[in-house]
């Protein structure tokens, strides 16, 4: 479950912003629309605790997300909390499976490659396993993107503009993927786009302004 | 796992990771070799003027003296009379006087005349075969039973100087009656007769001779009494180092004396001011792949922002990129200090071979300075640290929100 509560930023006391309360539930998704400069992307960070708001609260199962300082809230976000960047980023010198056993033990500081191939498996990319990621299509890599962000188990999954480089068919596979493993997997899930598309099928929507 | 990572980023991009080694490599190697050759030579050099104070001969460079008369590695200063000699050689100062006479070569080992305190002199050992020789029998040192493939009986025409081109003694023909055992020292490459043979070879008046001097001595035939070319001594006492160098140059002009501890120092200390200088051109190496493998950290990243931003948020800590980027820097100094030692031992063994070749100089042992390459070792993980620090810290404050939204 996340909650949040009354938070505000600011960038400079020109640049601020205030957003509205949020809740969603494990297994729900939000979709949050906004134009661009309207703080969707502020938001997202947020809730994954990459920058810390300046007021109000960001709480995911209990755990107030926005007081966990260093490395314990590097700990916590890795193992509960995981993000979907517009533009993927994975490292480039090793494969897609090291890249998600990379992730596993960053979250968990374990290492299981029967359960990563698993993911792999049900994202249909097992075959690509040993390739480097710039030899996958944008499609591919937008899989093993999921991939990863699911290897941990998340109570949270972030995800920031997933289908706006994507043709409508590509736009709702991911979409659907992205709830199905939400929802398979209890975590909440915030999506975060300008793209129309997605919140056409949104149960729950908040649009920023 | 992050030391892997950190091997898999460093190999990501081959080529400058190969550059980076190998320069940090030369370095190294260039150290190791040099210590390597020098320990070697020093070793080679000083185990072979254990028990000689004072080396008698013809006057003429001492250092020549030296080299020629306890290494065999250069050309004889020239001959003194036996009798001038032997005045010296039973003075009660001295409690040891090994007298030689040499100058011919055989297949550019050198021959020697000597007698039986050239053995003890060694604490040369036989093989096989007998020491106590007649005219024109020899026995033969280790390496040049190695080289040669010789056996007792065999027979051989020896040359007239170092060179295996020189003028060969057609007429003469020597016989292996011994083989002596490895001693480590000089005379594993000697080929020893006794004086006698060498005299008789020169002439019945018993001359030997250098190159410079040969013609001339089969001039002065008639004249001169029986030469030898050099005496290794061993004094009784510390009263003669400061008595007897004295007493021989007041009395025999044309007789040189030289220390050989004082020659072999002084031909270290310049050696050793090349060496050095090849030294420090080394650790200027090291310096400048300290610069290259911080360039290629530095320049690569900037292009792995993202990827340290990413793994932040994948949960890494601070602590975990500041590590990678440090690890990095320190498995370059690793790889390089490991490349580096293996190229200095093969550096080493290339000198061996040549040395050998050259001189019949035959290096053993790997003789290793631990201890240098501990220092090494350490001043390589140094170099390697000093060389990611500053990336690595740049990497620790990393703001993962601002290098994820502005791309």
């Amino acid at each position: 479950m996340l909650i949040t509560k009354d938070i505000k930023f600011e960038y400079t006391p020109q640049v601020k912003f205030g957003f509205p309360d949020i809740q969603c539930a494990v297994g729900d998704s939000l979709v949050i629309t906004g134009e661009s400069g309207s703080g969707k992307t502020t938001l997202l960070h947020l809730l994954g605790g990459l920058i810390k708001p300046k007021s109000g609260k960001v709480i995911l199962n209990e755990t107030e997300v926005n007081v966990l300082e260093g490395s314990s809230l590097d700990k916590f976000r890795g193992k509960h909390i995981s993000i979907i960047f517009q533009k993927m980023h994975f490292i480039s010198s090793i494969s897609v499976l090291e890249n998600i056993l990379l992730a596993q033990w960053l979250g968990t500081e374990n290492k299981n490659k029967d359960h990563a191939m698993q993911i792999l498996e049900k994202l249909q990319i097992a075959d690509q396993k040993d390739k480097n990621i710039k030899q996958l299509s944008q499609g591919q890599q937008q899989r093993v993107a999921i991939a990863r962000a699911l290897i941990n188990q998340p109570s949270l999954i972030l995800a920031d503009e997933p289908t706006s480089s994507l043709d409508n068919k590509n736009a709702e596979i991911v979409e659907k993927l992205l709830r199905e493993s939400a929802q398979s997997m209890n975590a909440a899930l915030v999506i975060v786009t300008h793209d129309m598309r997605m919140k056409q099928n949104a149960k729950n929507t908040i649009e920023l302004l | 796992m992050i030391i892997w990572l950190a091997f898999k980023n460093i190999f990501h991009k081959p080529l400058h990771a190969v550059l980076n080694i190998i320069i940090f490599a030369t370095g190294i190697g260039i150290i190791t070799m040099l210590s390597l050759v020098q320990r070697q030579f020093e070793d080679k050099f000083e185990k072979n003027i254990e028990g000689i104070d004072m080396v008698m001969g013809a006057s003429g460079s001492p250092l020549q003296l030296i080299l020629s008369a306890v290494y065999h590695i250069d050309a004889p200063t020239g001959n003194i009379p036996l009798e001038e000699a032997e005045k010296w050689m039973h003075h009660p100062y001295i409690a040891k006087a090994v007298p030689m006479a040499y100058g011919d070569s055989y297949m550019s080992f050198p021959m020697i005349g000597s007698d039986s305190s050239y053995y003890y002199h060694f604490s040369a050992v036989l093989a096989s075969g007998k020491l106590n020789q007649e005219n024109y029998e020899v026995v033969v040192g280790s390496e040049v039973v190695n080289k040669l493939k010789l056996k007792l009986g065999d027979k051989f025409h020896s040359t007239h100087g170092q060179q295996e081109s020189g003028e060969e003694h057609e007429d003469i023909e020597w016989v292996v009656t011994g083989i002596l055992k490895p001693t480590g020292k000089v005379i594993d490459r000697m080929i020893v007769s006794n004086i006698e043979s060498v005299w008789d070879i020169h002439g019945e008046s018993g001359c030997t001779h250098d190159h410079e001097e040969g013609e001339e001595c089969h001039h002065h035939d008639h004249e001169a009494g029986k030469e030898i070319t050099a005496v290794l001594l061993k004094y009784r006492n510390p009263m003669a180092a400061l008595q007897l160098p004295r007493l021989i140059k007041e009395q025999s002009k044309n007789i040189q004396l030289a220390q050989p501890a004082i020659e072999i120092n002084r031909l270290f200390s310049l050696l050793g001011i090349g060496l050095d200088a090849i030294c420090y051109l080394a650790y200027f190496i090291m310096g400048l792949s300290a610069i290259s493998i911080f360039i290629s950290i530095y320049n690569t990243l900037k292009e792995r922002m993202f990827e340290l931003a990413m793994i932040r948020t994948l949960g890494g800590s601070k602590f975990n990129v500041f590590s990678l980027i440090l690890a990095e820097g320190i498995l370059y100094s690793i790889f390089g200090y490991l490349a580096g030692f293996f190229m200095g031992v093969v550096g080493y063994k290339m000198v061996a071979m040549l040395a050998e070749k050259e001189y019949q100089l035959s290096f053993g042992n790997l003789p290793i300075d631990f201890t240098q390459q501990f220092m090494l070792f350490g001043i390589s993980l140094f170099i390697g640290f000093l060389a990611a620090i500053f990336p690595a810290i740049k990497s620790y404050f990393i703001q993962i929100s601002s290098t994820l939204a502005h791309e």
